[in-house]
């Protein structure tokens, strides 16, 4: 599903991680920890195809990122779900319309899938915040509207970058406890966290992985914590 | 009307494309009065080179087969001296008319010097003939000379004297207008790459989210030239309707002087003049276009 093979990224010459692989199989879970600087969102990134490695291979659902076009790139990120700590949306659009972007855009909002939106909020919690502004939303609720938004599209994968940066521990356990129903509905999930305590929470509900890059740099099979 | 059907469907059809893009914002009325105060500028620019071009060519028509015979005679020989002279003219190839200009049209002449109830019947003034000539014109040399044989008071005017220096000036008017007319379009094509770069670093964040989402550049590019093309399309029709009122509410040259009949705008110019927003809008399918294929190269 998502190949890794001898990656390695720098900055302006400086080495951001070299020689890293990794093999994710489907219905998978994932934490990819380590300290700030370290690389987590630059390896999201390079996931996600928003970076190309300079060294090495990504191969997502099959296809090597490096020689995908920005058309079967963007075909590509339709089958992720990507959340950012920083979750972006569009200030002039509504929660509701924010979320249902991504089908609006793949031309796939028919009356049944606005349904499907409404229900996906609900799930989330935001059903009350459908008319809302995204800049009126708490940290929170921005990360559960994220996270609708990068599933709307019934995603493979989710790659999450720091979901929980910028919330408290209740807020934590609530996107966690989400991410978790996820992945029991057969998706794959890729959170990058420096958050130790939500990665032993997880692993209390569910079989997770933790990685840390300095591992991957080594070897191909991750360390358990 | 297809090419305004194609052009409105360009614009507006899909709004998913529109709405994707905000249309709020300081760069919303940068875009928009960019794109008028262009417009206007270049309708004004165009209007006056499309009037100079028509005056260089109406004041040139207007003198090139003409000419004069001036002449002084006691009034008891006037009438005779005339008769000489139109005999002279009738039987010289390259006349297809001519006339003496009579105490009226002689008022009317020096209406703006004299006024309008001069006595000029008081004062002794020199006879004028005005010669329409044919395409192949006068032989000035062989004319004049035959009328210092018959009339010696009689002067030739060809004037060419007073047309080449006039056809000269207008022509470079005329040309001034064009280069002031080319200079103001390159000027809006700096001004809306300008406005449309402006607008599209205050809308990165539009750019990353629609990429986030799965969003084809196709797509985005498209949102990014209706919306902005649409703006400047707005901004330039606001424009070119100030300009079209202030041209039309700036007396026309005939009405004052009366000596520059038929120097307006006419059909073709109003066509000209009225393509200026479409002109606009072009540019900012360009422009936008390649400045949001840049943006997302450089995006990560």
């Amino acid at each position: 599903m998502l190949e890794i093979s001898k990656v390695s990224y720098s900055y302006g010459g400086n080495a951001v991680f070299s020689d890293v692989s990794l093999s994710v199989a489907p219905g998978s879970f994932y934490f990819l920890t380590g300290p700030s600087g370290s690389g987590k969102t630059t390896f999201i990134n390079l996931c996600a195809g928003s970076l190309i490695p300079e060294i090495g291979n990504i191969s997502i659902f099959g296809e090597e990122t490096k020689s995908m076009t920005n058309y079967e790139l963007s075909k590509m990120r339709r089958r992720l779900g990507i959340v950012h700590q920083d979750c972006e949306f569009l200030d002039h659009l509504s929660i509701e319309e924010n979320i249902i972007l991504p089908l609006s855009i793949a031309g796939l909002d028919s009356i049944k899938e606005r349904a499907n939106v409404l229900e996906l909020m609900k799930w989330v919690g935001l059903y009350s915040k459908s008319k809302v502004k995204p800049q009126e939303l708490s940290g929170g609720e921005r990360q559960r509207a994220a996270l609708a938004r990068a599933v709307i599209m019934s995603p493979d994968i989710i790659l999450a970058d720091e979901p929980t940066g910028n919330v408290d521990w209740e807020m934590s356990q609530r996107l966690l406890q989400l991410l978790v129903e996820l992945n029991k509905m057969g998706k794959t999930i890729f959170i990058s966290t420096h958050d130790l305590s939500l990665v032993r929470l997880a692993k209390s509900h569910v079989k997770a992985r933790t990685l840390r890059i300095s591992d991957l740099q080594l070897s191909q099979a991750g360390a358990d914590l | 009307m297809r090419f305004f059907l194609k052009f409105w469907k360009i614009l507006f059809d899909s709004p998913e494309h529109l709405q994707v893009v905000p249309n709020t914002g300081f760069t919303k009325w940068l875009t928009t009065f960019t794109a008028g105060a262009m417009s206007f500028l270049a309708v004004v620019g165009l209007a006056f080179s499309l009037i100079c071009s028509d005056l260089a060519y109406e004041w040139g028509e207007s003198l090139k087969n003409s000419s004069s015979i001036r002449f002084s005679a006691p009034a008891d020989l006037l009438e005779k001296q005339t008769n000489i002279a139109l005999a002279i003219l009738d039987q010289t190839r390259g006349v297809e008319s001519a006339r003496l200009v009579g105490i009226g049209d002689k008022k009317k002449l020096l209406e703006p010097w004299l006024g309008v109830d001069f006595p000029l019947e008081a004062i002794a003034m020199p006879a004028l003939i005005e010669i329409e000539e044919t395409e192949l014109g006068v032989n000035y040399e062989g004319l004049r000379l035959r009328l210092s044989a018959e009339l010696p008071s009689a002067i030739l005017h060809n004037h060419s004297q007073w047309r080449r220096p006039i056809e000269v000036v207008a022509t470079l008017v005329s040309q001034l207008g064009i280069f002031t007319v080319i200079l103001i379009t390159l000027s809006s094509f700096a001004m809306v790459t300008m406005a449309a770069n402006a607008a599209l670093s205050a809308n990165v964040k539009v750019l990353r989210v629609l990429r986030l989402v799965g969003a084809f550049d196709t797509f985005i590019v498209t949102a990014f030239v209706r919306r902005f093309t649409l703006r400047v399309f707005l901004g330039s029709l606001l424009g070119t309707l100030c300009a079209g009122l202030v041209l039309f509410f700036i007396p026309t040259f005939s009405e004052n002087l009366g000596i520059l009949d038929d120097v307006n705008l006419d059909l073709t110019d109003k066509i000209y003049i009225a393509s200026v927003p479409f002109l606009f809008a072009i540019i900012s399918i360009f422009v936008t276009r390649n400045a949001v294929r840049s943006s997302l190269k450089r995006l990560v």
